[in-house]
C-alpha cells in the first residue's frame, strides 16, 4: 500500500488487521489459514480474499470515490 | 529463529492484544493471526538485515504503537458475536480460576438445568399428544430423575477430567498409575450410576447388579473421553497461560 501510495501513505502493519476483522464481520472478505508451511519457520499465513458482497461494495465505493474526486476537483479547479 | 526471538515476537503481539476487552476465543484468534504476521515481517527483515535484534526492532516499528493498535482491535471486535462467546466462557468458567469442586458444581448445575428445561418442554408435548398419563406410571420415574443423574454425571465427569489432567500434566510430573486409576473410575462411573438408580427405584440387589453389568461395556468409552478431554483442556489452557505469563512491560 505504501508503494501504491508513492510512499506518502504510511500505515503501520498492525492496523491492517482491525480493518480486516471489520470487513470479515461484515461478510466482505473471507479468510482461510494456508494449509502448507510458509517461510523459514513454516508459520502458516491467513489468506484473505474478497467475497461477492465485498467485490460489489468495492465497485460501488470506487464509483463513489471517482464521483467525489470529480466534484471536489471541479470546485477546486483541478479536475481529476 | 531462536526461541528468545519468538518470545519477543509474542511480546510485540501481546502488548497490543492483552488490554482488548474481548472473549478468550476472540483474543486467541487475534494472537494467532498477528503472530503469523510478525513472524513473516521478522523473516523478511532478518533476510534483509542479517541480524536478529535489528530485525526485531524493525518488526516492532513496522507493527505499530501497542496502545493505538489495542484501540483499533477493540473497535474491530464484533460486539454481538463476542458477547455470545463471553457468556459461553462465563457459563463454563473459562479461563478457569476457581477450584475443581466449584467447577464441577458449575458443570452439574448447567447440565441439570439444561436437562430440566428439556424435560419441561417434552412433558407438555406428550400431554398434548394424549400420552400424559404415561408420565404418572412408575416406568417413567427414571426419565424424571434424568436431570439429577445427568448433573451427577457432569459433576463426577468434571472431577475425573481434572484428576486425569493432574495425573498426566500436573506439576508433580506424569503419573501413569494415577491416570490408570482415574480411567478405571471413569469406566465404572456410568454403570455405578445405573446401579444406584436401580437400587433407588427397585431396591433389589440382583436387578441392580444386572443393570450394572449391562452398562459395563458402554462405560468403556469413558476413559478415552476423559483422556481426550484432559489433553484438549490442557493444550488450550497451556497455550493461554503461555501468553498470560509473557512480561510485556
Amino acid at each position: 500500500m505504501e508503494e501504491a501510495g508513492c510512499g506518502l501513505l504510511r500505515l503501520k502493519e498492525g492496523s491492517l488487521y482491525p480493518a480486516l476483522y471489520r470487513l470479515e464481520a461484515a461478510g466482505e472478505v473471507k479468510a482461510v489459514w494456508e494449509s502448507g508451511p510458509h517461510g523459514r519457520r513454516g508459520a502458516p499465513r491467513r489468506i484473505y480474499c474478497l467475497t461477492a458482497k465485498g467485490q460489489g461494495n468495492l465497485k460501488a465505493a470506487r464509483k463513489e470515490w471517482q464521483q467525489f474526486v470529480y466534484v471536489v476537483g471541479g470546485i477546486l479547479g483541478a479536475p481529476a | 529463529m531462536n526461541d528468545p526471538s519468538l518470545t519477543q515476537l509474542k511480546i510485540i503481539v501481546e502488548r497490543a492484544v492483552r488490554s482488548v476487552p474481548a472473549s478468550t476465543f476472540c483474543k486467541r484468534k487475534m494472537r494467532e493471526e498477528l503472530l503469523a504476521h510478525v513472524n513473516g515481517v521478522f523473516e523478511e527483515e532478518f533476510a534483509r538485515l542479517g541480524d536478529e535484534s535489528s530485525a526485531l526492532a524493525r518488526t516492532n516499528e513496522r507493527f505499530g504503537q501497542p496502545a493505538e493498535l489495542a484501540a483499533q482491535l477493540q473497535a474491530s471486535v464484533p460486539r454481538r458475536v463476542d458477547s455470545i462467546h463471553r457468556i459461553g466462557e462465563a457459563v463454563v468458567g473459562y479461563p478457569s480460576t476457581e477450584s475443581t469442586l466449584r467447577l464441577a458444581g458449575r458443570a452439574a448445575t448447567l447440565v441439570g438445568a439444561f436437562c430440566t428445561f428439556f424435560l419441561a418442554m417434552a412433558i407438555p408435548i406428550y400431554v398434548l399428544r394424549g400420552e400424559g398419563s404415561e408420565w404418572l406410571t412408575i416406568a417413567r420415574i427414571p426419565s424424571l430423575l434424568a436431570p439429577l443423574e445427568m448433573a451427577l454425571l457432569a459433576f463426577c465427569g468434571t472431577l475425573l477430567v481434572r484428576g486425569m489432567q493432574q495425573a498426566l500434566f500436573g506439576p508433580a510430573g506424569r503419573s501413569w498409575r494415577r491416570g490408570c486409576l482415574i480411567a478405571v473410575a471413569a469406566w465404572i462411573l456410568i454403570p455405578a450410576l445405573t446401579f444406584g438408580n436401580c437400587m433407588a427405584l427397585f431396591p433389589d440387589l440382583q436387578t441392580s447388579l444386572r443393570g450394572f453389568l449391562v452398562m459395563l461395556p458402554f462405560g468403556a468409552f469413558m476413559p478415552l473421553t476423559m483422556f481426550v478431554l484432559a489433553y484438549g483442556v490442557h493444550a488450550e489452557c497451556h497455550r493461554d497461560q503461555e501468553w498470560a505469563n509473557l512480561q510485556i512491560d
